[in-house]
């Protein structure tokens, strides 16, 4: 092989190497505030359902599961929801699974599942998941707060803010 | 073509820095690229504390409790969000400035204070007093809400403004009132 080639080959690998790093340097500088860990208080947990019956989050496993911790008190959190009814609709039969935990009280989130038509489970939980999540990648307990987890329960995005539906597609482009 | 040895030894020189600055240039590329895709699509700032959003200080006056806000710009707290105890006495006769009309797409014309603004609660107590506010608020630029906080303020009879203490939430039955889901 000529030393022309060599170098440009060498160069090559070389700047593709220093891609790589790039984005692996881009993408921790931009994820370095999480802190993951506290999720699998999450994953064995039970909420009371709007049937008044304990549901155990753990009965998805094996789904892409969306937890989404909401309230009928937070604006963007009522704001995201309609695109979360039709990827539900669009990406169940891919496995999709999305779980709302209402950080509230039953009443008005049975009126706001009923304007809405949601069609997946709406579950109760106690202020002090507000605290839990606070380890999970959400430091400040605000709302909403919205974990994607994988079938092998690999948390595969955490969202501080409204999540959309172009998000959640591209997960199962 | 004839080249002259001044000019390749210039060249000699010249390719290991071309080399440098594209091996920098795609690692500014990854970084980018990385930087993109860890971010999705443009994603707001991170909210701040509480604290920080919505910094708070109250004072003993003579006949009223007087508590300061100073609301961050892009924050703002929810006018009919507030309720105050003084030595564990619910007090209902609270001052409110008007504040700024939103109309909210979910909950409709709301009036919410997106500047520093003053509230006041009359009150005869003199001697050292315990206050606990609850408010709650949300942050525009970061697209969240904050749940109802609870702070209180270790009020002492003539002296200077005291800030917020943070205290343990309280269960959902007693914090949030009818009209907070409303």
């Amino acid at each position: 092989m000529k030393s022309a080639s060599k170098r440009a080959l060498l160069l090559g690998a070389g700047g593709l190497t220093a891609a790589v790093a790039g984005a692996y340097g881009g993408h921790w500088w931009l994820t370095r505030g999480t802190v993951p860990g506290d999720e699998g208080k999450l994953l064995g947990a039970s909420f009371e359902g709007l049937d008044g019956k304990q549901q155990p989050i753990a009965a998805w496993k094996g789904k892409t599961l969306v937890v989404n911790f909401w309230a009928t008190w937070c604006g963007p959190c009522r704001e995201e929801m309609p695109e979360f009814v039709k990827a539900q609709t669009e990406f169940a039969t891919k496995g999709l699974q999305f779980v709302g935990i209402a950080i509230d009280r039953r009443a008005p989130v049975e009126k706001f599942a009923k304007e809405l038509a949601i069609n997946y489970p709406l579950l109760l939980g106690d202020v002090a998941w507000l605290d839990a999540v606070k380890t999970m990648g959400n430091p400040q307990g605000v709302l909403p707060f919205t974990m994607v987890i994988s079938p092998t329960s690999e948390v595969m995005l955490r969202r501080v803010g409204k999540l959309k539906y172009s998000e959640i597609a591209a997960i199962f482009a | 073509m004839t080249v002259s040895p001044q000019k390749s030894a210039n060249s000699g020189v010249r390719q290991p820095l071309r080399a440098m600055f594209g091996v920098a240039f795609l690692a500014m590329l990854g970084a980018l690229c990385g930087s993109a895709g860890a971010a999705g699509a443009a994603q707001p700032p991170a909210p701040l504390p509480v604290d920080a959003a919505f910094a708070s200080v109250a004072a003993l006056e003579p006949g009223k409790i007087v508590v300061k806000f100073d609301v961050l710009p892009g924050h703002y707290l929810y006018r009919d969000r507030f309720e105050v105890q003084a030595n564990g006495q619910v007090i209902s006769a609270i001052t409110l400035p008007k504040g700024k009309v939103k109309v909210d797409p979910n909950f409709g014309r709301v009036e919410v204070y997106e500047q520093p603004f003053a509230l006041s609660v009359a009150t005869n107590l003199t001697a050292d007093t315990e206050l606990k506010l609850v408010f709650q608020g949300c942050s525009e630029v970061a697209g969240v809400c904050y749940p109802p906080a609870t702070r209180t303020f270790a009020l002492v009879a003539g002296a200077k403004a005291v800030p917020a203490k943070e205290i343990a939430p309280v269960s959902l039955k007693q914090q949030f009132k009818p009209q907070v889901s409303q």
